[in-house]
C-alpha cells in the first residue's frame, strides 16, 4: 500500500501545481450549463426545434377561398407572418432569407375546382431553410389532398345523381350547394387530430442540461490525469516503476481515484448550482444519481487511461480525448436530444459514454423506475472494464518493446 | 548457482520486433563486482538490462539473482535492485527534493530516515544546492546525476545502470565515475552499459561484449584486449562498429 500512497500523493501534488486548470474544471461546467440551457430552453419548453418563420403567399386567384387558405395558414404555430407578394418578389424574399418558402396559388384555382379540373399550385422552397421549406411543402400537400378528397366525394355524388335521372342543371345546383356546405364545414373544422403535450414533467432547462452534460464534464475532468499518465510514460517513469517493488496497476489506480475525486468536486459544485437555480427537487434525487455518477466517472477515467495508453505524447492524448469527447457530445445526445438526431446517430450513440450517462442522470431525476438507472450504470461499468482491458493490453505490448 | 555468483544468467533468448535481440546469453556476476556491458548500437545492451531489472521477460532461459528466480518471482528481488534507466525518469515540474521524496516512497524508505537519505544522496551527487529547484531548470548532466540519486535512496545491493554518462558534461561524467568507484568500494554489485568505454576500463572488473544479440567476449578489460588484439576498448568498439 505504501507504493500506492506514494504514487497518489505525488499525483495529487502534480495536479494541484496547476490550480488554475483545476479551478477552470469547477467553474466552466456551471458557465456551460448556464449558456447551453438559456440557448436551448425554447427547444425544451415548446417541444419544437424550429422557430416560427415567415412565408410568402402568391395569390394569383384572389378568390374568397384563397383568402380562407391564408387565414388557415396564419393559425399555424410555425408561421410567424404571411407576406403577400407576386412570384418575383417571393423569389427575392427567399433568396434574401427573409422568408422560408412561398406558396403559389395559380389563377382561377377556385373556378377550376368548380369545373372538376383543379389547377396545380406550387411551393417554392429554400435550400438554406430546408426544414422550414419541407414543413410548408407538407402543409401544402395536406391541404391539396383534402381538396382532392372533397372534389372526389362531390364527383361521386354528381355521378350518382345523374344516374338517378336528375337533370344536369338540377344536379349542378345540388352539387354547388354541397360544395358550399363542404367548404363551410372545412372552415368550421372539427379537429380530427388534436395536439397533446407528451412530456408533462415540467422540465427545467437548467436541470435538464446540467444532467445531460454531466458526463461531458466528468470526461473532461479525467483529462489532467490522462495527460499525467502519458507524460509519465514518455519520461520513462512508468518503465522505472516497472522495476520497482510496486504492482504496475497502482499507477493507473491512482489516476482513477484522483479522477474520481475531481469529478466528485465537479458533481457537488453542479448540484449546489442546480439548487441555487431552483432545482430543489432534482437535488433530492441524489441517491438515484450516485450509481450513475460513480459508473460514469469510472468509465470516463478508464477511457482516459485507454487514450493515454495509445498516445505517444501528452499533446496527442489531449487532442484525441478532446475530439472523442466532442464526438460523444454530438452523437450521444448531450446537446440535442437523441430523438431529434438522425437514425445513424441514434444507433451510434449506444457506443458512447455520454448517451448512457445522460440517460441515467435524466432517469434519476425524472423517472419513476429504478431499472433504467441500473441499466445505464451496468452498461457504463461494462464500458469501463472494456477500456481498462484494452489499455492494459496496449501497455503490456508497449512494455515488451524495449530498444535493443 | 556457481559459488560466489550473485547473478546467474543462463541461455537467455529475447525477441524484439520480430528479430532476435539476445541469443543464448550466459554469464555470471559475482558479488561486489562491477560488470560492464558494451557493444555497438542494437547489440542488445538495453534489452539485457531490462531483463535484469525485471522490466521484461525473456522467451527462454533463466535469470537468478541472490538465488531467486526473477522470472518466477520478480517482486521478491525488486526492493534490492537499484535501476538507473537511460532516460531521466524524473518529473520536470517537481523539485529535485520532491522527485527523490517520490522515489523514496516507492521503495518504502522509512519516514524517519527519509529526509536524511535524500540529503545524503543529494550531497553524494553534488546537487544539495539545487534541491529546491525544479528539475526542468537543470542541465542534462544534473538530471543524469539526479536520476542516479533516485536509485540509491533505498541502499540497493545491486545497481543496474543503463548509459548513466550518455550526453553529459565532463563534470557530471567525472562525478558519476567517482560515484561508481565509491559504490564499488562499499561492496555493491554494479552492472553498467556505456558508450564511454574508456570510463569502463578503469571502473569495471569484468566486461562482456555484445554484438547483434550474441555474447562475443567476456573477461577483465585486460583479458578482452589480449584476446581481441586491441590496444584499448575504444579500438575494439571501432572494430565492432566497422564489422
Amino acid at each position: 500500500m505504501s507504493g500506492f500512497t506514494a504514487i497518489f500523493k505525488n499525483d495529487l501534488k502534480i495536479i494541484f501545481k496547476d490550480l488554475k486548470a483545476l479551478l477552470m474544471l469547477l467553474v466552466l461546467p456551471v458557465l456551460a450549463v448556464l449558456l447551453v440551457s438559456s440557448a436551448m430552453a425554447p427547444l425544451l419548453e415548446h417541444s419544437k426545434f424550429i422557430e416560427p418563420f415567415k412565408i410568402v403567399l402568391v395569390d394569383n386567384d384572389k378568390s374568397p377561398w384563397t383568402g380562407l387558405l391564408a387565414s388557415q395558414l396564419r393559425n399555424l404555430d410555425i408561421v410567424e407572418k404571411i407576406i403577400f407578394a407576386d412570384e418575383e418578389e417571393a423569389r427575392r424574399l427567399i433568396e434574401n432569407e427573409e422568408a422560408a418558402a412561398a406558396i403559389i396559388i395559380p389563377e382561377n384555382l377556385a373556378e377550376s375546382i368548380d369545373y372538376w379540373e383543379p389547377k396545380s399550385g406550387k411551393v417554392l422552397g429554400s435550400s438554406v431553410k430546408y426544414l422550414e421549406s419541407q414543413l410548408v411543402k407538407n402543409v401544402g400537400f395536406v391541404g391539396s389532398d383534402a381538396v382532392s378528397s372533397g372534389i372526389a366525394a362531390l364527383s361521386v355524388i354528381y355521378d350518382m345523381e345523374t344516374e338517378k335521372g336528375y337533370r344536369f342543371e338540377e344536379a349542378q345546383e345540388e352539387i354547388n350547394r354541397a360544395f358550399e356546405a363542404f367548404v363551410n364545414l372545412v372552415l368550421d373544422r372539427k379537429a380530427v387530430i388534436r395536439e397533446e403535450e407528451y412530456d408533462k414533467r415540467g422540465i427545467d432547462p437548467v436541470v435538464y442540461y446540467a444532467m445531460s452534460l454531466m458526463s461531458v464534464f466528468i470526461m473532461f475532468s479525467s483529462i489532467p490525469c490522462m495527460k499525467l499518465l502519458t507524460d509519465e510514460r514518455r519520461l520513462g517513469i512508468l518503465s522505472r516503476l516497472n522495476a520497482a517493488p510496486v504492482p504496475s496497476f497502482h499507477t493507473a489506480a491512482s489516476k482513477l481515484v484522483l479522477s474520481l475525486m475531481i469529478s466528485a468536486a465537479q458533481f457537488i459544485v453542479i448540484l449546489i448550482f442546480i439548487r441555487i437555480a431552483g432545482g430543489r427537487e432534482a437535488v433530492s434525487s441524489i441517491g438515484s444519481m450516485i450509481p450513475v455518477f460513480l459508473t460514469t466517472s469510472f468509465a470516463a477515467a478508464a477511457f482516459s487511461i485507454f487514450v493515454a495508453s495509445i498516445s505517444s505524447t501528452g499533446s496527442a492524448a489531449d487532442l484525441i480525448a478532446n475530439l472523442s469527447i466532442l464526438l460523444m457530445v454530438v452523437v450521444g445526445g448531450s446537446l440535442y436530444p437523441l430523438s431529434s438526431l438522425p437514425a445513424i446517430c441514434r444507433r451510434l450513440s449506444v457506443l458512447t459514454i455520454s448517451r448512457w450517462s445522460s440517460d441515467g442522470f435524466l432517469n434519476a431525476i425524472y423517472g419513476e423506475d429504478i431499472r433504467p438507472i441500473l441499466t445505464s450504470s451496468g452498461i457504463l461499468l461494462a464500458m469501463a472494464l472494456f477500456y481498462l482491458i484494452c489499455a492494459s493490453l496496449v501497455l503490456r505490448t508497449r512494455r515488451r518493446r524495449v530498444e535493443g | 548457482m556457481r559459488s560466489g555468483s550473485l547473478i546467474e544468467v543462463r541461455g537467455v533468448n529475447k525477441k524484439y520486433r520480430g528479430r532476435k535481440a539476445l541469443k543464448d546469453i550466459t554469464f555470471d556476476v559475482r558479488e561486489g563486482e562491477v560488470l560492464g556491458i558494451i557493444g555497438p548500437n542494437g547489440a542488445g545492451k538495453t534489452t539485457l538490462i531490462s531483463l535484469l531489472a525485471t522490466i521484461n521477460r525473456p522467451e527462454s532461459g533463466s535469470i537468478h539473482i541472490s538465488g531467486v528466480d526473477i522470472l518466477k518471482d520478480p517482486g521478491k528481488i525488486r526492493a534490492s535492485l537499484g535501476y538507473v534507466p537511460q532516460e531521466n525518469a524524473l518529473y520536470p515540474m517537481l523539485t529535485a527534493y520532491e522527485n527523490l521524496d517520490f522515489w523514496a516512497g516507492i521503495y518504502g524508505v522509512d519516514k524517519k530516515v527519509k529526509k536524511e537519505k535524500i540529503d545524503f544522496v543529494l550531497r553524494l551527487l553534488r546537487l544539495e544546492d539545487r534541491k529546491d529547484d525544479k528539475v526542468r531548470t537543470f542541465s542534462g548532466g544534473m538530471k543524469k546525476r539526479l536520476n542516479i540519486a533516485a536509485s540509491l535512496l533505498h541502499d540497493p545491493g545491486i545497481l543496474i545502470m543503463d548509459e548513466p554518462t550518455a550526453g553529459v558534461d565532463i563534470l557530471s561524467r567525472v562525478t558519476i565515475a567517482d560515484l561508481i568507484l565509491e559504490l564499488k568500494k562499499s561492496g555493491r554489485t554494479i552492472i553498467i552499459t556505456s558508450h564511454h568505454v574508456d570510463d569502463l576500463e578503469d571502473i569495471c572488473d569484468r566486461i562482456i561484449v555484445l554484438r547483434e544479440g550474441n555474447l562475443l567476449y567476456s573477461g577483465s578489460p585486460g583479458e578482452i584486449m589480449e584476446s581481441t588484439g586491441c590496444g584499448d576498448l575504444e579500438q575494439l568498439m571501432l572494430r565492432l562498429e566497422e564489422v
